[in-house]
């Protein structure tokens, strides 16, 4: 008798998979950038200095894609669709692979009536002029009772379900639809909604599911004195949300939804191949709770994990696919001009990203 | 004087002595017989007709009339000697009632001068359970030209006295002729013989044996004086392995590939595994990688249950395929059932695998081998009353690996620990008790896998896996007059403990009691009943916690948020009874009717906790050699208990059932071969499926039972059997296996075809025996490519950072490349004096085809290349034993 002994032997599966896709497949790595793509969604809460990542009834949240495009494909155009949960269907149209493969459907009568909506038309809703970022309040009365009855679901579910007390949320998924130039790219977010008021009012609940905040990065550093760390070494990029920019500097917002950082930004790269890596600001990791069968809480720290992306030149440690997810890869730089984008997950939904342009060499 | 030195070699088990034939009854003195017993490694045979009796041989046949054949004069004037080899049938009478020449020996005159003389035989007939029954054997008729030595007389003082044990394993050689000085005698049951009346003075000895080199030894007489010697013979084909002989049983069931383990011990590419010769056979698809999934005829591997010794064990290899978990030196025999079988086994939809294990033997031997994978050492001999075996291997691939990986992937080696152990145990004592005869079992397995990642910083390793089952089992079988009675009661410990970091873990605990017990009521010949109860009991305490599920087929894959976890822990007890009623009737000898019914129960099951299941088989003697055979029946299987659980499964899960049909013809073969056609059809409902369906609190119910499948297919086997330095198969399965999946779910209405479904799987096993103890041996496989899904996009999950392929709505509708493998094996062994050294060489995939297993897509799924099935892999084996 084996209890459960099939998901094991997937995830040993897995690994085999991944060690099977260490071979050399002749494939452009994830990591390199030639053309359009999403390269991540996150969900803030506005107006929140705690980068709390989840939204309650009332909250407006700012939804913010960093939109790779360095072929400058025009024009640009991004749409927003959400999916209100269901209490009939299990897989909205929003996760189901068949729909968003073909993504015109979700403008259509069967999708309205599957609940798909535009978040663009959302009363009070606010989308940049790229669209690359919407502010979507959640005081629209209407919007309210569909939450409502979720987060009232999910209270009842966790309350008969003592495991699931340090997971209580319900999942707003987003579909972002990127197009330019003939290209379309689709991308699904899934942002947390959560009933703050109501967990703290009932004591079963109260402090079990920690709410999430975006993780925060202080800097972007080359040749560190110690790479699992990332102590020493010289600044690429400082951000300024962490740091005082000298006095002789600006703290630059990143159009791309990126963290400001200060500016002028120190010297770039020269030819030599250098290990990069990123600082995490430790006042926005988090530790979250697991509830145990019987909804006792146990406390872990967050798994933080980075991704690099890059419009030219190499990274190293990169993966079967070339999903560069080490601390500390090596980068040999090409000669033209390049941008590096370095992101940071905290495992739990947030994210947060760092962008740096480098000129050509001479 | 020539001679017919005929050999008897009885094809059922048993250590017995066949009747002696008189000595020097042909004309003229050309004829001097001999019977011999039969060497304990004789090979078992079913019985052409199709049918084997049932039970135990408890008595062999004894040639109680031998008629000389006459020497052919041409073949005597020309000098020549050799043996024919025929197959007897002898009746419960006693009679010849067929004999079929299977190697006509070097002179076209030995076949008809042995077939002549060896119809009129007359043996006091074998016994089953105590009962005359028919049986098959194979009977070497040896013509050898020399001298009839005169009989001594008996009143001569003893001169030359002593033993005569095979080289290498020290086994005592009964029923070799030794001659010397014109004085004949014959080696009793322990290899001792007697000369009288040796004249003084310089004799030649020479020892004669039909399975032994001859060998001629000068020794000195001395008037008055007794000599004591010991004479070594070797054996003119040593099996690479020990040779295990085993007793036919009952034959219920119209698709059941019995196993010799002499054939199958050097099939190459399985590493001497026994058990992986499985899947050579009809019926059963290739299995990825070569790990060891049973998928037979078109069922999930989880539908095959196997047995060791009529005692289910939760897995038959060692990290899913990397070697059985029972050593194939404890193995008498191995039965397989890829469908229609009778009642005694249940809980299963798909087939049946019955390993049985041997006796020990009652003197005291030992092995010791080492090969790529692991070492292993056994020690038999007597244990008070009885005798037992106890058996150790423990793997060293975790020793291996740190050597292997850094070499051929650097990257892996120095992101990953990986520290892959396995170990197994047999140990058994039989013995005599309250009239009949009773094991004491206990067999176990053990396996631990740990991957730890770099900068893990969780603590916990990466990913551990650690299953282990014991077992240990009391069994008694008697036989009084018209009944058979068997026994085992078993009692079993599993265990699973699973760790992925903080994301995954698994902790099972399982303590099971198996009864099973069978009454066999035979009231005259071609009738028996058969009751048998085979129930298990088991309690259970495990825990589970994971990150929750996605839907399935939902963005995100398997899981849902990795950084939260839910998990479920429970305990408790539940009740598999099961109990089965058979019938076996020859209405007319040509026709056999075997039809019962069984009835299972699985107490965990909210609803439709018992079912029945009718199953019958025919069998018609259309013609000699050739029997036409139809089977039908329901079988039932519960789900697996990781199904039913609450969080991660769906506690209301059913049975699943099936219909399962075939017919065939079984057909007796020139050359000692034998060819089979199966025809076979499959249905199944209430399989368990992945469902989108929520229950009314709109929770995923995860799984439901609303799962379909059929299967519909040809299998034909043609096989030559170990008699002669040739033998091997010829295996070719065409079949179509398709499902249809939960309404919920976008295949659905439509069916796909099976995950493994392969339309054509050729299979060619050819070994060869030349002299010197060599065994040179070869398999060629053939097989449709495993189907696929073919991909139509991909989306980008931004909570994970990667692409997700997006499959097609339509399933398995593209195939991989046709699989094509050769693989080949060498075996030598060298026999000393009182031990024996052996080696072997198995090179799976020798051409180093690139055969691909799946396709790996690149980060947006827009390309995908095929990734290859296992490269030109060598391995070596060597072994001593004494």
């Amino acid at each position: 008798m084996v209890i459960a002994v099939r998901r094991p032997l997937a995830l040993l599966a897995s690994s085999l998979l991944a060690l099977a896709a260490g071979c050399n497949t002749g494939f452009a790595p994830q990591y390199r950038v030639t053309d359009l793509r999403v390269l991540a969604v996150r969900s803030q809460v506005v107006g929140m200095a705690t980068h709390a990542a989840d939204a309650d009834l009332g909250d407006t949240v700012r939804l913010t894609a960093l939109v790779a495009n360095p072929l400058a494909r025009q024009p640009l155009q991004i749409r927003w669709r959400a999916c209100a949960p269901s209490a009939t269907e299990l897989l909205s149209p929003c996760l189901d692979p068949q729909w968003l493969a073909t993504p015109e459907r979700f403008d259509t009568p069967e999708a309205a009536n599957l609940g798909v909506f535009a978040l663009e038309e959302v009363p009070g809703a606010t989308l940049a002029p790229d669209g690359t970022w919407i502010e979507v309040p959640l005081t629209d009365p209407g919007v309210q009772a569909i939450i409502q009855q979720a987060f009232d679901q999910a209270i009842q579910f966790a309350i008969d379900n003592p495991p699931y007390r340090c997971t209580l949320y319900v999942e707003l998924p987003v579909v972002v639809i990127v197009e330019a130039g003939g290209l379309q790219q689709v991308s699904v977010k899934r942002v947390r909604l959560t009933p703050k008021s109501q967990i703290q009012s009932n004591q079963d609940l109260a402090g079990k599911y920690i709410l999430n905040v975006n993780p925060g990065i202080t800097g972007l550093y080359f040749d560190p004195s110690d790479q699992d760390s990332c102590v020493g070494g010289a600044p690429l990029a400082v951000t300024c949300d962490a740091l005082s920019c000298d006095t002789a500097e600006t703290c630059e917002p990143d159009p791309q939804g990126g963290l400001p950082v200060c500016a002028p930004l120190p010297g770039g790269l020269d030819a030599t191949p250098r290990v990069l890596c990123g600082r995490i600001d430790d006042r926005f990791t988090q530790e979250f709770n697991q509830c145990s069968p019987s909804g006792t809480p146990v406390a872990f720290d967050e798994r933080t994990t980075w991704q690099w992306y890059t419009t030219g030149g190499s990274l190293s440690d990169a993966d079967g696919v070339g999903n560069a997810t080490s601390a500390h890869p090596k980068l040999t730089r090409p000669q033209e001009a390049f941008t590096l984008w370095l992101l940071l997950r905290d495992g739990r939904g947030g994210e947060a990203w760092l962008r740096r342009d480098f000129a050509a060499l001479p | 004087m020539p001679s017919a030195f005929p050999a008897l070699v009885l094809l059922v088990a048993g250590a017995v002595a066949a009747g002696e034939a008189p000595a020097g009854v042909a004309g003229a003195g050309q004829v001097s017989p001999a019977g011999q017993p039969p060497p304990a490694d004789s090979t078992p045979r079913e019985q052409a007709s199709g049918e084997a009796p049932r039970g135990t041989l408890t008595r062999p046949p004894e040639l109680e009339s031998f008629v000389a054949a006459e020497y052919p004069p041409d073949a005597q004037a020309a000098g020549v000697e050799g043996a024919v080899t025929l197959a007897i049938v002898i009746g419960e009478d006693g009679s010849v009632e067929r004999a079929v020449v299977v190697d006509p020996g070097p002179h076209p005159a030995f076949a008809a001068a042995a077939l002549h003389a060896v119809q009129q035989f007359r043996f006091r007939p074998a016994e089953i359970d105590g009962k005359p029954a028919a049986v098959e054997i194979e009977y070497r008729y040896e013509f050898v030209l020399r001298r009839a030595p005169p009989a001594a007389p008996a009143e001569a003082p003893v001169a030359l006295e002593g033993r005569v044990v095979e080289r290498g394993t020290r086994s005592p050689v009964s029923g070799a002729t030794v001659e010397a000085g014109g004085v004949t005698a014959e080696t009793d049951a322990a290899g001792r013989f007697a000369l009288r009346g040796l004249s003084p003075g310089e004799v030649t000895v020479r020892i004669a044996s039909p399975e032994h080199e001859r060998l001629a030894v000068k020794e000195t007489v001395e008037e008055g004086k007794r000599r004591e010697v010991e004479y070594r013979l070797t054996r003119r084909h040593y099996d690479p392995y020990e040779a295990v002989v085993r007793g036919e049983r009952d034959r219920r069931e119209i698709s059941v590939r019995t196993l010799e383990l002499e054939e199958v011990r050097t099939v190459p590419g399985t590493q001497g595994d026994v058990l992986k010769v499985i899947q050579d056979l009809p019926g059963v698809a290739r299995s990825p990688f070569g790990i060891g999934l049973l998928v037979v005829r078109g069922s999930d591997p989880a539908d095959t249950k196997v047995y060791v010794d009529g005692v289910e064990i939760p897995l038959l290899f060692h990290f899913g395929g990397l070697t059985s978990v029972v050593s194939g030196d404890v193995i008498q025999s191995l039965d397989f059932y890829p469908g229609n079988f009778g009642g005694r086994f249940g809980r299963a939809i798909g087939g049946s695998v019955e390993i049985r294990t041997r006796e020990a033997k009652r003197e005291v031997h030992g092995l010791a081998q080492v090969d790529i994978f692991d070492g292993r050492a056994q020690l038999e001999g007597p244990l008070g009353d009885g005798q037992g075996y106890l058996a150790l291997r423990r793997s060293w691939v975790d020793a291996v690996l740190a050597v292997v990986l850094p070499r051929v992937a650097p990257s892996t080696a120095s992101e990953l620990t990986v520290a892959p152990r396995y170990y197994d145990y047999q140990a058994k004592v039989g013995l005599s008790l309250l009239g009949g005869t009773a094991a004491l079992a206990a067999y176990g397995s053990d396996d631990a896998l740990e991957f730890v990642r770099q900068g893990e910083r969780s603590g916990r390793p990466t990913f551990y896996l650690h299953t282990l089952f014991h077992r240990a089992a009391a069994s008694w079988r008697l036989a009084r007059g018209d009944w058979t009675h068997d026994a085992v009661a078993a009692f079993g410990w599993d265990t699973v403990d699973v760790l992925q970091a903080t994301n995954f873990g698994v902790l099972s605990e399982i303590a099971s009691l198996t009864l099973r017990d069978e009454s066999v009521w035979r009231p005259r010949p071609g009738f028996a009943l058969a009751l048998g109860v085979d129930t298990v009991l088991r309690t259970f305490d495990y825990s589970v916690y994971a990150p929750p599920l996605n839907v399935v087929g939902s963005v995100g894959g398997f899981f849902g948020d990795l950084g939260t976890t839910v998990g479920e822990k429970a305990s408790g007890t539940w009740l598999s009874p099961g109990a089965y009623l058979e019938a076996d009737w020859r209405p007319v000898p040509r026709l056999r009717l075997v039809g019962g019914l069984r009835l299972d129960a699985d107490s965990r099951l909210r609803h439709d906790s018992v079912w029945l299941d009718p199953r019958a088989s025919a069998f018609l003697d259309v013609r000699e050699g050739t029997t036409v055979t139809a089977a039908a029946g329901l079988y039932g299987s519960a789900p697996a208990p990781q199904q039913t659980t609450t969080v991660f499964g769906n506690p209301d899960l059913g049975p699943q059932h099936a219909l399962q049909l075939a017919v065939g013809v079984r057909q007796t073969l020139p050359w000692a071969a034998q060819g089979e056609l199966t025809g076979f059809y499959k249905k199944m409902w209430s399989l368990v499926t992945p469902t989108r369906a929520l229950d009314p609190q709109g929770q995923s119910l995860h799984l439901s039972n609303e799962g379909l499948g059929e299967v519909i297919g040809l299998e034909l086997l043609l096989r030559r059997e170990l008699s002669s330095g040739l033998y091997g198969w010829i295996a070719y399965t065409l079949s179509r296996a398709i499902r249809r999946d939960d309404p919920t779910l976008p295949s659905y209405p439509g069916w796909h075809l099976f995950a493994l479904d392969q339309t054509h799987v050729l299979t060619l096993v050819l070994s060869y025996r030349l002299p010197g103890d060599w065994i040179l041996g070869t398999r060629v496989r053939g097989v449709s490519g495993n189907p696929y899904t073919p991909t139509i996009g991909s989306v980008f999950d931004a909570d994970a950072g990667r692409f997700q392929c997006i499959p097609s709505s339509h399933p398995y509708t593209s195939r991989l490349p046709g699989f094509f493998q050769a693989d080949a094996r060498v075996d030598k062994r060298w026999v000393f004096e009182r031990w024996m050294f052996s080696m072997y060489l198995d090179v799976q995939n020798v051409t180093n085809r690139a055969n691909a297993e799946f396709r790996f897509p690149n980060y947006d799924c827009s390309q995908s290349v095929p990734i290859p099935s296992v490269p030109l892999f060598p391995a070596l084996g060597l072994r001593a034993e004494w």
